[in-house]
């Protein structure tokens, strides 16, 4: 990928400027729904800071804690697996579906499974995968990826959706989303009572009993997992947490940062497997220990993939999620891919102001600007990014570092814009004016009017 | 062998040790406090609510608000209303047929309107979510204020499944327009019942 590969796939977005407004309003409105559930809970910052301290201590003793989970798990009869990368984790699953002779399975939403490539994978091993959360559904028979972590297809217009389900599910094509949401009710509920297997995502692991806790609104994560006689629960080994008491801490914040609602419609606690059923867990690595490794971005592993920061922040408001070209997007996304892969996600700590509001609406107070900040060093100094930025950064912080060359081009540039006024903000030269006007140029600076007035008293 | 490499890794990496917070209580609440924030959230989250006056006929409370129900199964024990019997071996197909469930709650939260139920009070996992509506009978006294006191209420309880139910299924996924009844409950009916022995720590 290029080193402007963000800002090239966010210009497509924005070619439909009506599009564009319609998602950052969207999107916009969730972050306010976050704001009003915060603000009715009177110790959110509390709250904030515990969950950090937990996600702290929990990382610094992180080989302790998935010991003592993997001793529960496996007590409570749980199978639990290890995978260090993806690969290893889509053949585990893989393996898992063909002991039990498996053909259809069914999945609620995981952006750990969308990060292994597992859909893919199976379906090229023969296996039918249905993705049963509403919006996983929409973007798997639209052949796209999430747009975004908590809503994967904000992105799609009501429209479209009916388009798609016209053509791939034979429906009509109306675009009211009560009748659509009623279409893939009939057809997933179908889908889940003949399935061969479930797996689901996990929103914590709790070391002290085992329990996997799974959240979702739809209630399909549940059906999936209830229906079938096998469930394969897959972790990224972060989600591991100390002590039951502790959910009451993060389960407050999580669905009240995401979508601003109380809690999400069910939060399940998976333990044993159901009276003869199977129930497996594959606790995944793949780089989460590499950026446990790196001081400076341990933290992004405190993440509890609530989304918030996406919401909040403006560049993926008016980009669009796919602009990110990972599975998790947004501000997270931009300090967790480099750590995969820098010189393929080099842009991505450019994509943000640097405005600080995702660290603002954190539930777990990840400070994500400082990280980007880092990452955009570390971009820098090894060559990741684009000859222009190189240059003209070099150009303006040496000029900025001396107040006489600072004047000395304050001058220079005055004087030539007067005469030149398209010389800088160039709309082919420089991205920042295509749609921004400079002010016009003043005739001297403050610090010279200043001398000048002096002289005349 | 992987799981020795994760761990090895995990306990290379970590970095210092970080102390444990104590997660404090926060406020409590009175227990009218708490019945009046849980029916004022449970209409928000899209939920229904009746008081069973004492001796109260729950059987008429059910037939009012779910007339046309035919296929209903109740975790009560000796409810006449109960048409379908489940249990631990019933198949998808009989279990996606069933039109009303009617469970009890052992734990109901003020602050989300999240009602608890688990594994013991259910003759299997899946009825909270496949039913087409669904009835959950909580007694008043097991409220409380939020998900610290609500886990504190249950713990010790050995349960191999249990869930938070707040509200019935819904979807906002298109267009982030809300739709109740997604994948699993078309509605939801808490029964606030006093006549219930408490079932705190049972």
């Amino acid at each position: 990928m290029n080193p402007d590969s963000h800002a090239a796939a966010a210009a497509s977005f924005l070619r439909d400027a009506e599009r564009t407004g319609w998602h950052d309003r969207a999107i916009w409105f969730v972050r306010q729904k976050r704001d009003i559930a915060a603000r009715s809970v009177p110790e959110w910052e509390e709250l904030r800071g515990l969950a950090s301290a937990i996600k702290r201590h929990t990382m610094s003793h992180l080989a302790l804690y998935l010991e003592a989970f993997e001793r529960s798990a496996r007590r409570n009869g749980v199978t639990v697996h290890w995978a260090r990368d993806a690969a290893e984790h889509n053949d585990l699953v893989l393996g898992i579906l063909r002991a039990r002779g498996a053909r259809r399975l069914v999945k609620s939403k995981s952006m750990l499974t969308e990060e292994c490539r597992l859909n893919p994978f199976l379906a090229g091993n023969g296996i039918e995968v249905v993705e049963t959360d509403l919006g996983e559904r929409i973007v798997q028979l639209a052949g796209e990826e999430p747009s975004h972590i908590v809503m994967p297809a904000i992105h799609r217009k009501k429209a479209e959706v009916a388009a798609l389900f016209h053509r791939t599910l034979g429906t009509r094509e109306d675009p009211d989303p009560a009748y659509l949401a009623e279409a893939a009710r009939q057809h997933l509920r179908g889908l889940m009572a003949s399935a061969d297997a479930a797996m689901t995502g996990v929103n914590f692991a709790v070391a002290e009993t085992g329990a996997m806790v799974v959240c979702t609104n739809e209630g399909n994560a549940d059906l999936g997992a209830h229906l079938a006689p096998v469930h394969i629960a897959s972790m990224g080994l972060d989600k591991v947490i100390p002590r039951t008491e502790h959910l009451g801490v993060f389960l407050r914040l999580l669905a009240r940062s995401a979508t601003g609602q109380p809690v999400t419609a069910y939060t399940s606690h998976f333990v044993r497997p159901r009276p003869g059923a199977e129930l497996h867990v594959v606790i995944v690595d793949n780089g989460r220990t590499a950026q446990l490794a790196r001081d400076d971005f341990r933290e992004s592993l405190h993440c509890i993939r609530c989304g918030a920061c996406l919401n909040t922040c403006p560049v993926y408001r008016r980009s669009g999620g796919h602009s990110y070209g990972v599975t998790v997007a947004g501000p997270i996304g931009a300090i967790l891919a480099p750590g995969f892969d820098l010189a393929a996600h080099a842009s991505l700590p450019f994509a943000s102001t640097l405005c600080g509001s995702c660290a603002d609406v954190c539930p777990v107070r990840i400070d994500i600007p400082r990280q980007l900040y880092r990452w955009r060093q570390i971009a820098v100094a090894s060559g990741q990014v684009s000859w222009s930025k190189r240059v003209s950064m070099r150009l303006l912080g040496a000029t900025l570092a001396s107040a006489s060359r600072y004047e000395r081009a304050g001058r220079l540039l005055r004087r030539l814009l007067r005469r030149v006024p398209r010389l800088i903000g160039h709309p082919a030269l420089d991205p920042w004016s295509r749609s921004r006007e400079l002010p016009v140029a003043p005739e001297e600076s403050f610090r010279e009017w200043y001398r000048r007035e002096r002289r005349t008293r | 062998m992987s799981r020795d490499a994760i761990l090895a890794a995990a306990r290379t990496y970590q970095g210092v040790p970080c102390p444990l917070p104590t997660v404090p209580e926060f406020g409590p609440a009175s227990n009218d406090a708490l019945l009046a924030r849980f029916k004022e959230v449970l209409e928000q989250v899209g939920g229904r609510w009746v008081e069973r006056t004492a001796g109260g006929d729950l059987v008429g409370i059910v037939r009012q608000h779910y007339p046309d129900a035919t296929r209903i199964v109740s975790a009560l024990e000796d409810l006449p209303i109960s048409t379908v019997t489940i249990g631990a071996d019933s198949t998808p197909d009989q279990l996606v047929r069933i039109e009303l469930a009617i469970l009890r709650g052992r734990v109901g939260v003020a602050e989300n309107a999240a009602v608890w139920v688990d594994e013991a009070q259910l003759p299997h996992r899946a009825l909270p979510f496949v039913a087409e509506h669904c009835v959950l009978l909580l007694d008043p006294g097991n409220l409380v204020a939020d998900m610290h006191a609500a886990y504190a209420a249950l713990a010790g309880g050995d349960y191999g499944w249990g869930a938070f139910v707040s509200g019935p299924s819904k979807t906002a996924d298109i267009e982030q327009a809300l739709v109740i009844g997604a994948q699993g409950p078309r509605s939801l009916l808490v029964v606030f019942d006093s006549s219930g022995t408490s079932l705190t720590g049972a």
